[in-house]
């Protein structure tokens, strides 16, 4: 099983060039079934990396992408009227689907916003007194642009930790933007590329990733981790329980992709910036966040 | 400061005032059966030997196990309750009970009722610094008497820590004539600083100017009326005639003008600190204080 | 705050435990005195009153010892000594407020706890102790911890095994300053004096004297036990007083027979009491004095439970000549006296007036009864002639004079018959119940033993005083007289009596197992330990393995993962050492791999440690090699380096 998804992994390595890590934590953020966010400037391969997992996946995917005239019925869906049958029906919105990328999340206006945050939280939606419940599995990948200049809403802070993980992605080297003008198009890649999962496989793999074993040791160094975070000393955000049980989960998706049922210091340490750093940037931005986890992560002692 | 482990230490033990009582009562029990040929005391007498063996090396693990690792001072005034932040850890693989910390000059004591294996805490021990400078913390004893209270155990730790004491509060809260600053107040509206723009502010909010200039969105965050700056100087005090006393006035005089938001500055004959406000400023005068010599002072 | 006492419901209830324990030592008033004390202050605690203060009780126990020293003219005395120790600890109940007080009241708990193991060492109060004494130490426990029952129930089974060994191991060493009872206090115990109706109040106990050993003398039956205590030699009629009894002549030979074993409870008095038979006894600590009509005493007063072996001889014969003494008599006036000169006139022979004496007992209708109502002391003709009516030392005592009178010698015994056998522990329990008087008179050469209630109630000799007394005064009068006569009993009666007698059994050998555990028991338990070297070694080995595993069972927790962990901070002790030391938040896995890169020559044994932490540690499975083994590795590979 491990090595479908890493054949995953590698596939998806070869559309979007010199991300492995990041395509690699991506998967991890799935596995975990959790949300990601992905952070970067435009035009450096986030649509073609989620687009590429979509497809990989075999889930079903849209994309979405978010402007600032954007209504939450655009995102929901809405009523709509059918003359024939004289009545109201509702449409189901691009948000029925498995694999959703909202796109440039923040030129959207916070109501819309807020309508999608919603969504992901409670995995239903409610409209006109009506519920509909979302696929499973569910996921988002939003995307924002943190330098963008004029006329964004950035997320609150307050519902950044919707999202399990975050990632940023940097511009490709130099040598791998050689590569990238020198080969194929990734449009074209991207036709080629064939589901290597069943939707089976992977709910088989979330349940793996729920078993996957955490000892006291691991335990007590995710403890510290958070304890350190609250102590007086701290620049960044106290982190709260649900941080920590974030980065168990999260750890736990690593641990299963490296091939293994129990987890190690590592694997908290591999996710950990990613888990943690939209977590305790604060009033200070995501960017921020980033370095004080990695500085928590250097200070915190690994116990025995 | 950056903190560093202080020395390993020995662990040592001995009876308390009941601890010596209780050996009286089990002497005057012991003499009771051999003078009745009791063999039922005998037992009884034995029984409370034993336990209080057992007694004394549970008292010692109890607190043997326990080790300082980190000591984090923080600078305080002279002659008020400060604290100073020590972690404890348990080396042990069971839990340690009724642990007390204080430092030798001080009664008070700061009490941890439980430290989980493996885990470590953080106590804050209370200090009260006599003289203001850069002090030596004093030799701090962690002990117990868990779990009867007939035996002491404890540890002493030098620490090679030392604090920045500033001088005790003394004086009067009203600022000098000669500290108001003759320049016009600057009018309202001026802002403390920018923060990061987030969706829940009203778009209205935003300054456009300073988000061009630095690529972020950013908001003003506006504050009170403006306070007037204020001067400070050593000359300030010459009614008073102790050096000390001198430099408790501008502690005081200092420390109010912090907590009301004004912007101050400080010279001591040569010694300049321009206007400033905030935490930083704030601690530089007041380490220039604290660190003042008689020499200094002269020509 | 005040600390509260009640609230504290185990402290409350062991020292509640202990001071009733020690209250039903001592005399009632003290005992009323503290526990109104304490419904004080729990008034004061529950309801509100208010208590007394620290000075009021201070001048409480100035009164109550000076109560206590006029009542027994001293205070250096066990009675006065506890009397005066319970109504302190009353009082220091009330006082209890802080700490201190608290303190200060478990170790009077202790001396409480003590105090009674002087009083009684019936197993019977070593439940109630045991718990007052833990619950003394769990309150002394802090408050807030959880679990203190079974924090201080592994505290005590770590501490037995040492108290076993200080208990077995410590010399005993015989101190003769025991604080003497200094009661002026009458108990109720065995005297010299026999008034009509002495006797009788004795007998209204059920209060053990003694237990006895008898199994290899030929008596097996209750009948054939009598228990000598005293001899009376002077009459006044109905009743008798004692007489000075001389020292018995040492005999040269010792004499065959089988040894008995009495265990005596404590009576303040020399008395020893011996079968009918005894040629010697034997204390184990202090000297016996054996007087002449087969009588026996200590020299010193019996404050403890005593053990003492005698030699029975069932050939024994008291040959002793009786002197004149031996047949006075007061002056006898009445019917008595016409009986007396009658009998006289027709029976010149001693045989006849033997037999004579036995039909008036037997033939005319007397009674034997606990409750024969009261005779003055020249009631000798009402109760032969008139009431009829009387318990043994009434018959003792007229037949002894009666005898007297008919010009043979006779005397008058007091002591116990029969007792109570325990077939669990094949011992016989004499209790005051068994009190008796019987008389010997000297015919045909020899003292010969005459027992009247044999004639009147033959019963009561048969199935014992205590079965004999329980029965209706219906059945008693009815079939005193029947010795075939088996009393109806209840099945579950039985097994009433079954419990009883194995509790009583246990209690028993509890004692007998207190009292003489002493210097030569101890001596003998470490001869027979230490000369059998085998036997010891064994012993000593499974005692060495017991301690062991029963250390490690009970050692506060468990250490858990400490092969790789330990293997680990070795690792980083040496990388330390080296200039490669671990960075704190490099994982453990990390650091070991950066290790095999600077030490390629390491590299195996740090990747088996690698695999050893990986395994325990993380994947908490248990590792399945040699983790000694591969510390030794490390060690050596390491040193190489």
């Amino acid at each position: 099983m491990k090595e479908k998804f890493h054949d995953l992994i590698s596939q998806a390595s070869q559309v979007v060039l010199d991300k492995d890590t990041e395509i690699r934590l991506a998967m991890t953020c799935l596995l975990a079934g959790g949300h990601l966010l992905i952070e970067d400037l435009p035009g450096v391969g986030k649509t073609t990396l989620v687009q590429a997992l979509g497809k990989l996946t075999g889930l079903r995917t849209t994309r979405i992408q978010f402007t600032i005239d954007l209504l939450p019925a655009d995102v929901l869906g809405g009523q709509v009227y059918h003359p024939q049958d004289q009545k109201f029906v509702f449409h189901q919105g691009p948000l029925f689907s498995q694999l959703v990328m909202a796109d440039e999340l923040n030129r959207a206006s916070p109501r819309t916003q807020s309508a999608l945050l919603q969504a992901m939280e409670e995995g239903e939606i409610s409209v006109d007194g009506v519920t509909w419940k979302l696929p499973k599995p569910f996921y988002v990948i939003a995307t924002q642009n943190p330098h963008q200049q004029t006329g964004t809403f950035p997320l609150p802070e307050s519902q950044l930790d919707r999202f399990l993980m975050s990632l940023e992605l940097h511009h490709a080297s130099k040598n791998t933007e050689i590569k990238i003008f020198q080969g194929q198009d990734p449009r074209q890649l991207m036709q080629n590329l064939k589901p290597v999962l069943t939707e089976a496989e992977i709910t088989k793999a979330l349940q793996s990733v729920d078993e996957v074993k955490v000892s006291s040791v691991v335990a007590s160094y995710i403890g510290e981790l958070l304890e350190r975070s609250r102590r007086s000393g701290f620049s960044g955000q106290s982190l709260s329980t649900r941080a920590g049980m974030a980065l168990v989960r999260a750890s736990k998706a690593w641990a299963y992709l490296e091939g293994r049922d129990y987890l190690r210091a590592e694997d908290v340490q591999a996710v950990l910036i990613p888990v943690i750093g939209h977590r305790i940037g604060g009033n200070h931005g995501i960017k921020k966040g980033r370095e004080w986890a990695l500085v928590l992560k250097n200070e915190t002692p690994v116990p025995l | 400061m950056k903190p560093q482990s202080p020395f390993k230490r020995k662990t040592y033990i001995l009876p308390t005032k009941f601890g010596l009582a209780f050996l009286v009562m089990t002497l005057v029990l012991f003499f009771m059966a051999v003078g009745y040929a009791n063999n039922l005391i005998y037992i009884f007498v034995f029984f409370l030997i034993s336990i209080s063996l057992t007694g004394i090396v549970v008292t010692n693990r109890n607190v043997d196990k326990a080790f300082v690792v980190a000591v984090f001072p923080e600078s305080n005034f002279a002659m008020e309750n400060a604290i100073v932040n020590v972690e404890i850890e348990n080396m042990g693989s069971r839990p340690l009970w009724d642990l007390q910390l204080s430092f030798a000059d001080s009664e008070e004591e700061y009490f941890i009722r439980k430290i989980e294996p493996h885990m470590r805490v953080m106590a804050e021990v209370p200090w009260r610094p006599k003289t203001r400078g850069l002090k030596q913390l004093p030799v701090m004893t962690l002990k117990s008497t868990f779990p009867f209270g007939l035996l002491k155990s404890w540890q002493k730790y030098r620490l090679n820590q030392t604090v920045l004491i500033f001088p005790q509060k003394v004086g009067s809260r009203a600022f000098p004539p000669e500290a108001r600053d003759d320049e016009r107040m600057q009018p309202v509206g001026l802002f403390k600083e920018h923060r990061l723009y987030q969706s829940s502010d009203s778009p209205t909010r935003i300054d456009w100017r300073a988000t061009a200039r630095r690529q972020e969105m950013l908001v003003k965050n506006y504050e009170e009326a403006e306070k007037e700056k204020l001067h400070f100087d050593f000359a300030q005090t010459s009614q008073l005639t102790n050096l000390e006393e001198k430099l408790s006035q501008l502690t005081v005089w200092i420390d109010e003008a912090e907590k009301s938001n004004h912007s101050y500055s400080l010279k001591v004959h040569d010694f300049v600190l321009p206007s400033g406000r905030g935490p930083g400023h704030h601690f530089n005068c007041l380490e220039h204080l604290a660190m003042v010599e008689e020499a200094d002072l002269d020509g | 705050m005040d600390k509260p006492f009640f609230s504290q419901k185990v402290l409350a209830l062991s020292f509640l435990m202990a001071m009733s324990m020690v209250a039903v030592e001592v005399v009632s008033w003290v005992s009323i005195f503290s526990f109104a004390v304490l419904l004080w202050k729990f008034g004061s605690e529950r309801w509100g009153w208010k208590p007394l203060g620290r000075r009021t009780t201070g001048v409480l126990s100035v009164l109550l010892l000076l109560q206590v020293l006029f009542e027994y003219r001293t205070l250096v005395g066990q009675e006065p000594a506890y009397t005066f120790l319970l109504g302190l600890s009353a009082l220091r109940v009330m006082d209890y407020r802080n700490e201190r007080d608290h303190r200060f009241l478990v170790m009077l708990g202790f001396v409480l706890i003590s105090v009674k193991a002087l009083f009684n060492l019936d197993i019977y109060w070593v439940l109630p102790s045991i718990f007052s004494f833990f619950g003394f130490w769990f309150s002394l426990l802090p408050q807030g911890l959880p679990g203190r029952g079974r924090f201080l129930f592994r505290i005590f089974l770590l501490s037995l095994p040492l108290m076993a060994v200080l208990f077995f191991a410590f010399p005993r060493v015989v101190m003769p300053w025991a604080m003497s009872r200094g009661s002026t206090y009458g108990e109720i115990g065995f005297s010299d004096q026999m008034n009509p109706g002495k006797v009788a109040e004795l007998a209204g106990s059920t209060v053990m004297v003694f237990r006895a050993r008898i199994d290899d003398t030929p008596l097996k039956t209750s009948e054939e036990l009598y228990w000598r205590g005293s001899v009376l030699g002077n009459s006044r009629g109905l009743s008798w007083r004692p007489q000075r009894t001389n020292l018995k002549a040492v005999k040269e030979d010792v004499p065959k027979g089988s040894f008995y074993e009495v265990a005596l409870e404590p009576t303040s008095q020399n008395y020893l009491f011996t079968l009918n038979g005894t040629e010697n006894v034997e204390l184990e600590t202090g000297s016996v004095i054996p007087l002449q009509s087969g009588l026996f005493r200590a020299t010193r007063p019996l404050f403890n439970t005593t053990v003492y072996r005698a030699l029975f001889n069932p050939n024994y014969i008291d040959q002793e000549l009786p002197t004149e003494s031996d047949l006075q008599i007061p002056t006898l006036s009445g019917r008595v006296a016409e009986w007396v000169e009658r009998i006289k006139r027709e029976y010149p022979k001693p045989e006849e007036r033997v037999e004579e004496l036995k039909n008036l007992f037997a033939e005319t209708g007397f009674f034997y009864t606990l409750n024969p109502g009261v005779y003055s002391a020249n009631d000798l003709e009402e109760f032969l002639f008139d009431r009829k009516r009387g318990f043994c030392e009434h018959f003792a005592g007229a037949y002894g004079t009666l005898a007297r009178a008919l010009e043979i010698p006779a005397r008058v015994v007091v002591g116990y018959q029969g007792g109570l056998y325990n077939p669990w522990g094949d011992f016989w329990k004499v209790a005051h119940k068994d009190a008796h008087a019987w008389v010997e008179i000297f015919h045909n050469g020899q003292w010969m033993q005459i027992d009247p209630t044999r004639w009147v109630a033959p019963l009561r000799l048969v199935i014992g005083a205590t079965s004999f007394f329980a029965l209706s005064e219906e059945d008693q009068r009815a079939f005193a007289r029947d010795i075939s006569w088996k009393p109806q009993v209840s099945s579950d009666l039985l097994l009433w009596d079954q419990m009883t007698f194995w509790i009583d059994d246990l209690n028993y050998r509890w004692t007998y197992f207190l009292i003489d555990f002493d210097r030569s028991a101890q001596k003998s338990l470490l001869q027979e330990v230490l000369n059998d070297k085998t036997r010891f070694l064994i012993f000593a080995i499974v005692g060495a393995i017991l301690l062991t595993l029963l250390v490690r069972f009970l050692s506060f927790g468990r250490e858990s993962t400490s092969e790789s962990k330990r293997l680990l901070q070795m690792v980083e002790a040496w990388g330390k050492k080296h200039h490669v030391p671990r960075n704190v938040s490099e994982p453990p896995l990390t650091y070991l791999k950066r290790l095999e890169d600077k030490y390629p020559n390491l590299s195996q044994v740090l990747d088996d440690i690698g695999r050893h932490y990986d395994q325990q540690s993380y994947r908490q499975t248990p590792y399945l090699g040699d983790s000694k083994k591969l510390e030794q590795l490390w060690k050596t590979e390491a040193s190489k380096v």
